[in-house]
């Protein structure tokens, strides 16, 4: 663990430096062009995060294992934080190049929708005290959820759009460069991400702890 | 040109804050709960002390 964290760390003030000083300036949109780094690796961690919970949700039903349920409740939580990103770095940069702070252009819409559905799902696991039917009605909640992830990926290609999309299948309008100090932040947030989950997992468990003791100490 | 690097310069600034954020709250949490576990398992010990304990003595 303490390995992963600190590979994390070195990757994540590579990404930092990669993004802010190493990539050139981008022609047209200058110095807030870098926005991008951090909002695309937030973005991919988001999908991967709530990938995560359809995995866990899907294997939880099947098995019964709390293990899947605290990996989905985790990963649910930390796909709220990236997304919370993505929707503050995006109208920063929106501000800069379109002149406003939002628009409701689709994938702007859909990325919304799509942290309203995951804050929804913490907000029912909140709601939920009986750990059986809070994991089982979660689950369902993080299956269905989940349609909304590849309709915020393909909104771009489905729908007229104004968010720019540099990368397309078979199309790549990126230097170089700039692929690089993308693909090193992609690589950085993803293993904070797995850090986040090690992390949060944990706390999960430790709670499922307090509350198993709890009830013992009431039945004793 | 200015403008462009105040706006880069807010967007990092958020991005790092609500990750410390977040990752305070989550220490936050994990130390809460720990506090918790002990004193719920030290009053699980009393608790089966005073069961197991013999008639008569305390």
């Amino acid at each position: 663990m303490r390995i992963l964290i600190r590979v994390a760390a070195a990757a994540m003030i590579a990404g930092l430096y990669l993004g802010l000083v190493w990539a050139p300036e981008d022609a047209i949109l200058g110095q807030v062009q870098r926005i991008f780094y951090p909002h695309v690796a937030t973005a991919w961690n988001a999908y991967l995060a709530f990938t995560v919970v359809l995995v866990g949700s899907i294997a939880y039903l099947r098995t019964r294992n709390e293990a899947w349920d605290r990996l989905a409740a985790s990963s649910a939580e930390i796909g709220v934080v990236f997304t919370t990103l993505v929707l503050l770095t995006g109208p920063i940069w929106a501000r800069a190049v379109w002149g406003v702070w939002w628009t409701w252009d689709p994938r702007l819409t859909t990325t919304l929708i799509l942290w309203f559905i995951y804050v929804g799902y913490l907000v029912l696991r909140a709601a939920i005290d009986q750990p059986d039917r809070r994991a089982r009605i979660a689950a369902v909640f993080g299956i269905i959820g989940f349609i909304d992830v590849p309709i915020v990926h393909f909104s771009v290609t489905w729908w007229r759009t104004i968010h720019p999309s540099v990368i397309r299948p078979g199309k790549l309008d990126l230097e170089p460069a700039m692929l690089v100090a993308l693909l090193v932040n992609v690589a950085a947030f993803t293993l904070l991400y797995a850090v986040l989950v090690a992390c949060r997992t944990r706390l999960e468990r430790v709670s499922a702890a307090v509350a198993a003791l709890r009830e013992r100490l009431r039945s004793a | 040109m200015q403008t462009g690097l105040w706006f880069l310069f807010v967007a990092f600034a958020v991005v790092w804050a609500v990750l410390f954020g977040y990752l305070a709250s989550l220490r936050a949490r994990q130390q809460r709960l720990e506090v918790e576990l002990r004193s719920l398992d030290a009053a699980l010990g009393r608790r089966e002390g005073e069961t197991d304990a013999p008639a008569g003595t305390s």
